[in-house]
C-alpha cells in the first residue's frame, strides 16, 4: 500500500499522449484501418507470401480480426475460454469447438451441440466453425458459411450508406446515448448501437435497432425499438406471428407482478428482469436508462432477444435459461460446477447486470420456464 | 539443397536422381528428418543500435506431432529446463522437456481445479491459481499433479476486498497475484499472508483521463500480459492504453509504447517477458510479432510475424522466457500451440553506456 502510495508515473517520450482517440478504437464509426488491415505486413518482415487473409485482415478471416480483440473475459470481450462473459449478447465460447461436452439431459446423457447455441460465426483462429448442421440461417436463405461478425456489425460503421450517401460525419459511439458526455456535437451523428448495420449492408433490411448499454462491457442493455424487424433480415420465415411466438406485441402487464414461482408480488418499479428484457418502443436512444428497473408500462413490446441472446448462450437456440432440463432450470446439468457434466469450469450459463444468478437464490428450487415472466402459469 | 544433402553425406552427384536410386533415397531421408526448424528462416533486425536475430526452433510436441492449444498459459521452470503449459479450454497441464517434447500431462481428465494459470516453486511445486479464488485459493500440486495443499489469501486491505486475481507469477517465495479487471496486484508470501499490494487503478485513469478528457469514449481499461523481472520488477501490458509497464520494487511505474502498425508500435499489445539483462519482449496480438525494447525502453527490433508456416505467429499472447538458452516461447492462437524461439541480440558498445543503471 505504501508502496502503491508513492508511486510515480514516469512516460516514455512520446507515449500515449500523442495518441489522441486512439481507444475506444471504434467510437461509433470506422476506426482505425490499421486496426484492421495491414498494409505492409510490417516493414521489417522481409518474406512475402505471408499473408493468410483476404483484404490485408489482420486475422484468418473476418470474424478472426475483430476477434483479436474482442476474446477474452470480461469488459468488451465476447468470446471467452471457458463460457465465462456475462454481456446481455452472449459468449461465442458456446459454440466453439472447446465446448463440446457430455451432460444430463432428462436423465440421458448428450452430448453437447455446440452448433445449436447460437450464432455460428466463423473465425478459423479461435476455434469458431461453420454451423454443420444448417446450412442457411433458419428460416432464411443465408449461407451459413457466409457467417461472420461482419454479418451484422458493420466494422466500418457507416449509416445510410455513409458520408458519401450524404450521412453527416458520425463523432460518437451510438451506443451510450443516454449519458450526456457522449452526444454528437451539432453537424454530427452518433453510430448505430454497436455498429449493428443499416439496411443495404449485407443481408440486413431494415435499419439498426435503437438500444443503449452501460458501457462497452455491455452488462446492461435497454432496448428502444426496431431489434425483431432487424433480426427478420436473415430469418424473415420467422415473420409469423400466426403460426409462431409473435413479437413486437405488447408485454402482458402480469410481467410486472411476476417475481418467480409462487410469488406474484411484483410492482412496476422493479419488474425488470435483465433475464427476460423486453424493448421498450422508444426510438430516441438518449431516454433509454440502461440501468432501469423498470417493468412494462405501456410501450413496451415483446422482441426475439427477450428469450434469445445475440450472440451465444449455453442453451439450445441461445436462450437465455434451459429449456432441456427435466421440469426445473434449477435442475441444470449445466449448473453442475466441477462435476463431470459441467461443460466448461468457470463457466457462468445464468447470469444478469454483468452477475451470475443463482438460479434457486433468485427464483426458487421449482422455478419452472422463464416463459412465465409474461405468461405466469406457474 | 540437393548438392549440399550429398556433400554432407560424402557422396557426389553423377547420375540421374531416379525414385529408385540410393542417392535420391538420402535426399528423401535428409529432406524428412531435417527438423522444420533447419529450414526456418532465420530472422533479423537492426534497430536501436542492437542486432536481433530470432531462429524459429519447432512448436512444442508430442510423438504425435506439435501439440495444439489456444492461448495457453506459460511458466519456465529454470532448474528442470521444462516449460508447463496451462490449456484453459481443457484445464490442462502439459509438461515438455528442453527438446520441446511432452514429458507428463494431467488435468485434461477433471482431476484438478478450474484454473486460470499456472506457476512453478522454487522446489518443484506446481502452483495453480484456481478461477474461483475466493473458494479455491491457490492450489499446490506435487510433479505428477497430485493435490498437496492449498494456499489461501490472508486478510487484505479495504481496498482490495473485491481482489479476485486471474493471472499468477511466483518468484524468490512470493506470489504476485494480478486481478486483472480490477486493475490491482497483490504480493503474497509463500504461505498466503499479505506482502505488498499495487492499486493501478488511479494511475490508468489519470492515463485515460489525458487521452479523452471529455470523457466521449467507452473506455474499458485492463491488463493483459503479466509478469515478474529476476529483481522484483513487475511488468505488465495494457492494450486499450497501448502501453507496457514496468513496475519497479521500489514503487515507481514506468510506461512506454505508442499505437501503430508499424516496428515497434503497439497493436494489442499480450505478454510480456523480460531477461536477465532487463530486456523487455512484448507480445503484440494484431501484428502477431515479439518485440524487444531495452531496459531504457528503446526499440531494438522484432521477430514473428503473422503467416501460415510454423515459424510464422498468429496472435501471439502469453510469453516465457529460457534466459540460459535464450530461448523465447510463445503461445498463439488458431490452435497452433506454443512456438519456441531462440534469440541473439547484440548492442554496440556505444549504447551500453545509455542504459539506466
Amino acid at each position: 500500500m505504501k508502496k502503491a502510495s508513492k508511486m510515480i508515473l514516469a512516460m516514455a517520450a512520446g507515449l500515449v499522449l500523442t495518441s489522441g482517440s486512439a481507444f475506444a478504437f471504434h467510437g461509433g464509426g470506422v476506426a482505425h484501418c490499421d486496426g484492421c488491415h495491414s498494409m505492409h505486413n510490417s516493414a521489417d518482415n522481409a518474406r512475402s507470401g505471408s499473408a493468410t487473409a483476404a483484404s490485408l485482415m489482420k486475422g484468418s478471416d473476418a470474424s478472426s480480426t475483430c476477434l483479436n480483440c474482442h476474446t477474452g473475459a470480461n469488459s468488451y470481450h465476447i468470446n471467452s475460454v471457458n463460457g465465462a462473459n456475462k454481456n446481455q449478447g452472449g459468449d461465442f465460447f458456446w459454440v466453439s469447438d472447446a465446448a463440446t461436452h457430455d451432460y444430463l439431459e432428462r436423465g440421458t446423457v448428450i452430448t453437447f451441440n455446440p452448433d445449436n447455441k447460437g450464432h455460428n460465426v466463423i473465425a478459423a483462429d479461435f476455434g469458431l466453425s461453420i454451423d454443420a448442421t444448417n446450412t442457411t440461417a433458419p428460416g432464411g436463405t443465408m449461407n451459413s458459411g457466409l457467417l461472420g461478425c461482419t454479418s451484422c456489425h458493420d466494422p466500418h460503421g457507416q449509416i445510410d450508406g455513409g458520408t458519401a450517401n450524404g450521412a453527416a460525419p458520425i463523432s460518437v459511439s451510438g451506443s451510450y446515448l443516454n449519458q450526456a458526455t457522449k452526444q454528437p456535437p451539432v453537424g454530427t451523428i452518433a453510430g448505430n448501437y454497436r455498429l449493428l448495420g443499416d439496411t443495404g449492408f449485407k443481408q440486413i433490411t431494415a435499419n439498426a435497432p435503437v438500444a443503449t448499454a452501460d458501457t462497452s462491457a455491455g452488462t446492461k442493455v435497454n432496448y428502444g425499438t426496431g431489434m425483431s424487424d432487424w433480426c427478420l433480415s436473415c430469418h424473415p420465415s420467422f415473420n409469423d406471428n400466426t403460426n409462431m411466438h409473435p413479437t413486437d406485441v405488447p408485454v402482458p402487464v402480469s410481467y410486472n407482478s411476476y417475481v418467480k414461482t409462487g410469488d406474484f408480488t411484483g410492482t412496476v418499479a422493479t419488474a425488470f428482469d435483465p433475464l427476460v428484457p423486453i424493448e421498450r418502443g422508444v426510438s430516441d436512444g438518449k431516454t433509454l436508462d440502461p440501468a432501469s428497473t423498470a417493468g412494462v408500462t405501456g410501450t413496451d413490446q415483446v422482441m426475439c432477444l427477450s428469450c434469445h441472446r445475440a450472440h451465444a448462450s449455453a442453451f439450445d437456440n441461445a436462450l437465455r435459461w434451459d429449456s432441456n432440463t427435466s421440469e426445473f432450470i434449477a435442475g441444470s446439468a449445466i449448473l453442475k460446477e466441477n462435476t463431470s457434466t459441467l461443460m466448461a469450469n468457470g463457466a457462468v450459463p445464468y447470469y444478469a447486470n454483468g452477475a451470475a444468478v443463482d438460479v434457486v437464490a433468485k427464483y426458487g428450487q421449482y422455478q419452472r420456464q422463464l416463459c412465465n415472466k409474461c405468461h405466469a402459469k406457474d | 539443397m540437393a548438392q549440399w544433402l550429398l556433400k554432407y553425406a560424402g557422396m557426389k552427384l553423377s547420375g540421374p536422381v531416379t525414385a529408385l536410386s540410393p542417392v535420391f533415397t538420402i535426399i528423401l531421408y535428409f529432406l524428412l528428418l531435417v527438423p522444420p526448424a533447419a529450414r526456418a528462416e532465420l530472422q533479423q533486425s537492426q534497430r536501436g543500435g542492437a542486432f536481433l536475430q530470432a531462429n524459429f526452433q519447432y512448436l512444442l510436441s508430442d510423438f504425435a506431432g506439435p501439440v495444439p492449444s489456444q492461448w495457453a498459459r506459460l511458466d519456465f521452470d529454470p532448474r528442470q529446463r521444462e516449460l508447463y503449459t496451462l490449456d484453459q479450454s481443457l484445464n490442462e497441464i502439459r509438461i515438455y522437456n528442453q527438446q520441446g517434447m511432452e514429458v507428463y500431462a494431467f488435468g485434461g481428465d477433471g482431476s484438478i481445479v478450474a484454473a486460470a494459470d499456472v506457476a512453478l516453486g522454487d522446489d518443484g511445486a506446481i502452483y495453480l491459481l484456481a478461477r474461483d479464488f475466493q473458494r479455491n485459493g491457490i492450489q499446490v500440486l506435487n510433479f505428477r499433479g497430485e493435490p498437496q495443499a492449498v494456499i489461501t489469501l490472508g486478510s487484505l486491505p479495504e481496498k482490495y476486498r473485491n481482489f479476485n486475481p486471474d493471472r499468477m507469477k511466483y518468484r524468490d517465495g512470493l506470489f504476485y497475484l494480478l486481478d486483472s479487471r480490477e486493475l490491482q496486484i497483490v504480493v503474497l508470501k509463500s504461505a498466503g499472508t499479505f506482502h505488498q499490494a499495487h492499486d493501478l487503478a488511479a494511475d490508468f485513469e489519470r492515463m485515460a483521463k489525458e487521452l479523452d478528457p471529455e470523457k466521449k469514449k467507452a473506455l474499458s481499461l485492463e491488463i493483459s500480459g503479466f509478469n515478474v523481472g529476476a529483481d522484483g520488477s513487475i511488468y505488465f501490458t495494457a492494450p486499450t492504453l497501448f502501453s507496457a509497464f514496468r513496475l519497479k520494487p521500489d514503487g515507481v511505474l514506468a510506461a512506454f509504447g505508442s499505437p501503430g502498425s508499424g516496428p515497434g508500435k503497439f497493436g494489442v499489445v499480450s505478454g510480456i517477458v523480460v531477461d536477465p539483462q532487463g530486456n523487455i519482449y512484448v507480445a503484440d496480438r494484431l501484428r502477431s510479432v515479439v518485440m524487444v525494447f531495452a531496459p531504457d525502453f528503446s526499440f531494438l527490433g522484432e521477430f514473428g510475424y503473422r503467416g501460415d508456416r510454423p515459424e510464422d505467429m498468429i496472435v501471439p499472447d502469453d510469453l516465457a522466457i529460457d534466459a540460459e538458452k535464450r530461448r523465447i516461447f510463445v503461445a498463439q492462437a488458431a490452435n497452433k500451440g506454443v512456438g519456441v524461439y531462440t534469440v541473439s541480440l547484440e548492442r554496440s558498445p556505444e549504447n551500453f553506456g545509455n542504459l539506466p543503471k
